[in-house]
């Protein structure tokens, strides 16, 4: 999986290409976390060219959340595919990536 | 990660239930009407889809369980198992094994594929009902996941599946979003709350590890034993509670304080997805305080639970047991076979061919030293060294009767598409070969199968007219002989024309007007390259596969094939396959400065030749009253002659004859490994390989077929007649 | 065009060097390319086969392989070797289109192993040569000595060895 970022003041829009899973989840982990302690606020997500998304990928998603969470910041989905969003309404997950909503 | 073994195993097996699925339609289209049958039908069926759902392979759940549906309402009598629905289900299999192959070589379905499947569903309408056609997933979907909403109607009458998995569980290649889906397909998933509460820091995060956990709320006709199968393959690590439904507040507050997570947050869960009231959960709680503060105990978390949530883990347990035992009873009704590694098997049979030759060796030095205690030693290992040997080869020999079996199907299928009616007769299945033979036998074999059905079979009519009867016969047969496998494909149709054959091969230039061939020459023709007899080559036969690459396969395998037919009657293949066992039983003996080994199994007896036979030209002795004729290797291979030994001869089985071939010595019987001599002596004819003895000298591996034939041949060209007669005689 | 051993070769050139094994055969002297040999053996003994051509002297044990020994005099078109105190068997490996082959060649001694820059083989010549053009790879001169650098694919085609075995049981 190849991660594309792009900074500016408030908020870093991510872009994840290729498959989320179990397969690459030790790369795909330092790929997203290595600037975790830079990151703005707001950490957008662009998710539309992720190939496949399983439950390994869904960890590393809900571990981004659970990060900025702790920092008073969020994490959003700006855009998606059709199986990501099957997958995270099929794990009801959708709540923690929906903008301006809090848990 | 484990799933490389673990899909290989379900491909593996998915492959046989397949096999198994159609063998039991063809038997149900010939009228086998038994609840086994149907049963088997079914169960693999089941077995597909749950296995494909436990790896995530959503197309094949959608399909299969449409399938399965039917036939479960036939096993149920809801429906007939006509033959019109048969029809429609072999397709429908196919289909399965398609989707499977495409899984194995992780191809998309791609559009096409998705149609047909859709096509062969829809067509599967009729017979289902209407619960079952609005139920279970669309297909059609490229990228696997299912369509799967989730209502939000309220209500306590729905399942409650709480699970947290093993910590294993990614790495171990599963993932919870298929057992998520599969349960979906037994019904509706109504609300499905992820735990993420066991998430660690980012420092302590495993990517590999799984850390979620599910509260799931589903509708569903099915029973605790269908919902527990989905967690089968996980339930020795994860904590699993399920709690059917209609089961009371009690049993809620139960499973919460069972669960890890903190008690309110639970409640919350259980609130949210609609199986407590806030009311209720308040009340529980109050009570239990009040319990605790009246008792001065702390009730402890985790406590049993009530009796309706106590019944659930009996009820679960209860069932496990069933299904133990239920395995356990078909493993004792059925053979109890196991899956092993081909490769781990062969390097197994070169240790002990490795260990065939050491023993030699040990048993020469023990000869040598004379010690009688070593040698007794030494034979009794022999001993054992022989039965490991036997049993490790019967490892790789399979009946042929597998390879047939496949056959009932392209008659079948054949037989139909050119509108004739076929039957197929198999005879020996249980005769075994080796494995290795066994692959590369289909494709000559299917060939010569086709060309029976599509050229040999006559049209009913013609049949009629020739006062036979409409449907035909084709004939499977196998048999071992004398160290050979013989496998014979015959069928009752029109037989070969040897004039048209002839005008053929005139036609191709391989034959001028005047010369004249033998019946047996003639058929021979029908191996060359670019003879087909066939008006049209048609798409079944014609593939560019003529009966010359038939001819070069079995020849490969050190084979041999031969035609028989008669005009109006019928035609007959006979394939006659040395059994290329690794490791031979033999006699070794030597002649010329050659050490040589003949096969044991071929071998009536050992005889001393009288000198008087020691004339050129004379080979036939007097054995018992018996003319035997002989072949003296010497001569045969042109070696160097050892003056005025007594020689001796070694009587050996050749069809239904003997014959001698004599040689300058005996030295006993060995075992042996047979090692190929390599594509350099293809063309060697009478011997089939060679092995190393135990002083390491090269032995050669004598094939008595071929070394009689050659030998016929070379007295042909001499014009000898004794052993030409013999030769036609018993062929 | 360039001779061979004592000139300075320059770094590209260098770069594409082969390694040869060379033996004799009667009074000549050929290599063929190290990656193709796979090692050398004493001569101990041949197993004859009844009817082959004279090329093919017989087969060997190879540690439990058995491996045919070709004549590689007679291949050459020349009389059958005899068997010296150095005749020796050099047991070649080539890779066929769907399997390997190994193959022994007999041989009266080997010499050694030399390295030959590509720009310093020369081509095989067009007459005088009396070995099938298409056995040779090149010539190279080491020494005072021309070696004939052997194509083994075609020299020990198993294809084509087949085919003699077999028109010689005609």
């Amino acid at each position: 999986m190849k991660i594309s970022r792009k900074k500016n003041r408030n908020q870093i829009l991510m872009k994840f290409d290729g498959e989320l899973t179990i397969y690459s989840a030790m790369q795909s982990r330092d790929l997203i976390f290595q600037d975790q302690e830079a990151w703005p606020e707001l950490v957008a997500l662009d998710l539309h060219a992720v190939e496949e998304l399983d439950t390994a990928g869904v960890q590393l998603l809900l571990l981004m959340d659970k990060l900025q969470r702790a920092r008073a910041g969020r994490v959003v989905i700006d855009s998606s595919n059709e199986q990501v969003d099957r997958v995270l309404e099929l794990l009801d997950i959708t709540h923690h990536f929906a903008p301006g909503v809090s848990q | 990660m484990n799933l490389d073994g673990a899909l290989k195993t379900f491909f593996a097996e998915a492959e046989e239930l397949l096999v198994s699925m159609e063998s039991a339609m063809l038997r149900m289209e010939e009228g086998d009407t038994s609840a086994d049958t149907m049963n088997e039908l079914f169960r693999a069926a089941h077995t597909i889809k749950g296995s494909a759902g436990l790896f995530g392979l959503d197309a094949i759940v959608a399909f299969t369980h449409r399938v399965e549906n039917v036939l479960d309402r036939a096993r149920d009598g809801k429906v007939e198992m006509s033959q019109e629905l048969l029809s429609l289900l072999l397709p429908c299999r196919d289909h399965i094994a398609t989707l499977v192959a495409h899984a194995m070589k992780q191809e998309d379905n791609d559009a096409e594929c998705l149609a047909h499947g859709q096509g062969l569903l829809e067509s599967l309408q009729p017979w289902l009902d209407s619960e079952d056609a609005e139920i279970a997933a669309p297909i059609g979907v490229e990228n696997a996941s299912s369509d799967l909403t989730l209502a939000t109607e309220p209500g306590r009458d729905l399942w409650h599946i709480s699970v947290r998995f093993g910590p294993d569980l990614l790495r171990n290649g599963m993932d919870p979003l298929s057992i998520i889906r599969f349960l979906g397909s037994l019904g509706e998933l109504v609300h499905i709350t992820t735990i993420e509460d066991h998430l660690p820091e980012l420092a302590l995060f495993d990517p590999e590890q799984l850390y979620l956990g599910f509260e799931i709320r589903l509708r569903s006709d099915a029973d605790q034993q269908a919902i527990e199968e989905a967690f089968t393959f996980v339930r020795e690590e994860a904590e699993l509670r399920i709690l059917p439904p209609r089961s009371n507040v009690d049993a809620y507050i139960k499973l919460i304080k069972s669960l890890p997570e903190f008690i309110h947050r639970l409640g919350e869960i259980l609130i949210k997805s609609q199986a407590l009231t806030y009311q209720e959960l308040e009340h529980a709680l109050s009570t239990q305080k009040q319990q605790a503060k009246a008792s001065a105990s702390v009730p402890l978390l985790g406590e049993i639970l009530v009796q309706e949530q106590a019944v659930a883990p009996a009820v679960l347990n209860a069932a496990l047991d069933k299904q133990k035992k239920n395995a356990e009873k078909q493993a004792s009704q059925e053979s109890r076979f196991i899956r092993v590694d081909a490769e781990r098997l062969d390097a197994l049979i070169n240790l002990i061919g490795e260990l065939v030759i050491n023993r030699q060796r040990v048993d020469l030095l023990a000869g040598k030293l004379g010690n009688s205690q070593l040698i007794e030693a030494v034979t009794a290992m022999g001993g054992f060294t022989e039965q490991i040997r036997d049993a490790a080869l019967t490892l790789r020999m399979v009946p042929i009767g597998d390879s047939f079996q496949r056959f009932r199907r392209v008659v079948r299928d054949t037989a139909k598409d050119l509108g004739k009616d076929i039957e197929l007769h198999i005879e020996g299945a249980e005769t075994e070969l080796d494995r290795s033979m066994v692959e590369k036998l289909t494709d000559p074999l299917t060939h010569i199968v086709r060309n029976a059905i599509d050229h040999g079979i006559e049209p009913m009519t013609v049949r009629q007219e020739r006062g036979k009867p409409a449907g035909g016969t084709i004939s499977l047969t196998a048999r071992h002989d004398a160290g050979n496998i013989v496998i014979g494909i015959s069928d009752d149709g029109g037989g070969l024309d040897l004039e048209r054959i002839r005008q053929k091969a005139i036609a191709n230039g391989l034959l001028d007007e005047t010369t004249n061939l033998t019946r047996h020459e003639l058929y021979q023709l029908i191996f060359h390259p670019g003879l087909s007899t066939a008006e049209q080559v048609t798409n079944l036969s014609g593939r560019g596969v003529g009966m010359d690459v038939v001819k070069r396969n079995i020849e490969a395998l050190q084979g041999g094939i031969e035609i028989e037919s008669e005009l109006g009657v019928g035609t007959q293949f006979t394939i006659r396959l040395p059994l290329t066992l690794a490791i031979i039983d033999g006699f070794h003996v030597d002649a010329g400065g050659i050490d040589f080994i003949v096969p044991q199994n071929t071998i009536l007896e050992c005889v001393d030749l009288p000198s008087t036979h020691h004339i050129e030209g004379q080979h036939c002795v007097n054995l018992r009253g018996e003319q035997v004729p002989f072949i003296r290797l010497q001569e045969l291979f042109c070696l160097t002659q050892k003056p005025g030994r007594r020689e001796k001869m070694v009587v050996v089985q050749f069809g239904e004859d003997r014959a001698g071939i004599v040689v300058d010595d005996l030295h006993g019987e060995i075992q042996t490994v047979v090692k190929p001599m390599g594509p350099i002596f293809q063309a060697l004819k009478g011997i089939g390989g060679s092995s190393l003895l135990g002083t390491g000298a090269v032995a050669l591996i004598l094939d008595v077929p071929q070394l009689i034939s050659y030998a016929v041949n070379v007295e042909n060209r001499r014009n000898n007649s004794v052993l030409a007669d013999v030769q036609r005689s018993s062929s | 065009m360039n001779q061979s051993s004592g000139k300075k070769k320059n770094t590209v050139a260098a770069a594409l060097t082969k390694q040869f094994l060379t033996f004799r055969v009667g009074s000549e002297h050929y290599g063929l390319e190290l990656n193709q040999t796979r090692e050398i053996i004493e001569y101990a003994g041949i197993t004859e086969v009844p009817l082959m051509p004279n090329f093919l002297r017989g087969v060997i044990n190879l540690r439990g392989d058995v491996v045919p020994v070709i004549d590689l005099s007679v291949r050459l078109g020349r009389k059958a070797l005899d068997i010296q105190k150095r005749s020796c068997i050099i047991v070649v490996e080539l890779h066929g289109q769907d399997q390997d082959h190994v193959l022994g060649l007999l041989v009266d001694a080997v010499s050694e192993v030399i390295e030959m820059a590509e720009s310093d083989i020369e081509e095989a010549p067009s007459f005088g040569a009396n070995i099938r053009a298409e056995f040779i790879q090149g010539i190279a001169k080491q020494e005072d000595q021309f070696i004939v650098l052997l194509d083994a694919n075609n020299a020990l085609s198993i294809r084509e060895l087949a085919h003699l075995v077999e028109a010689q049981l005609q």
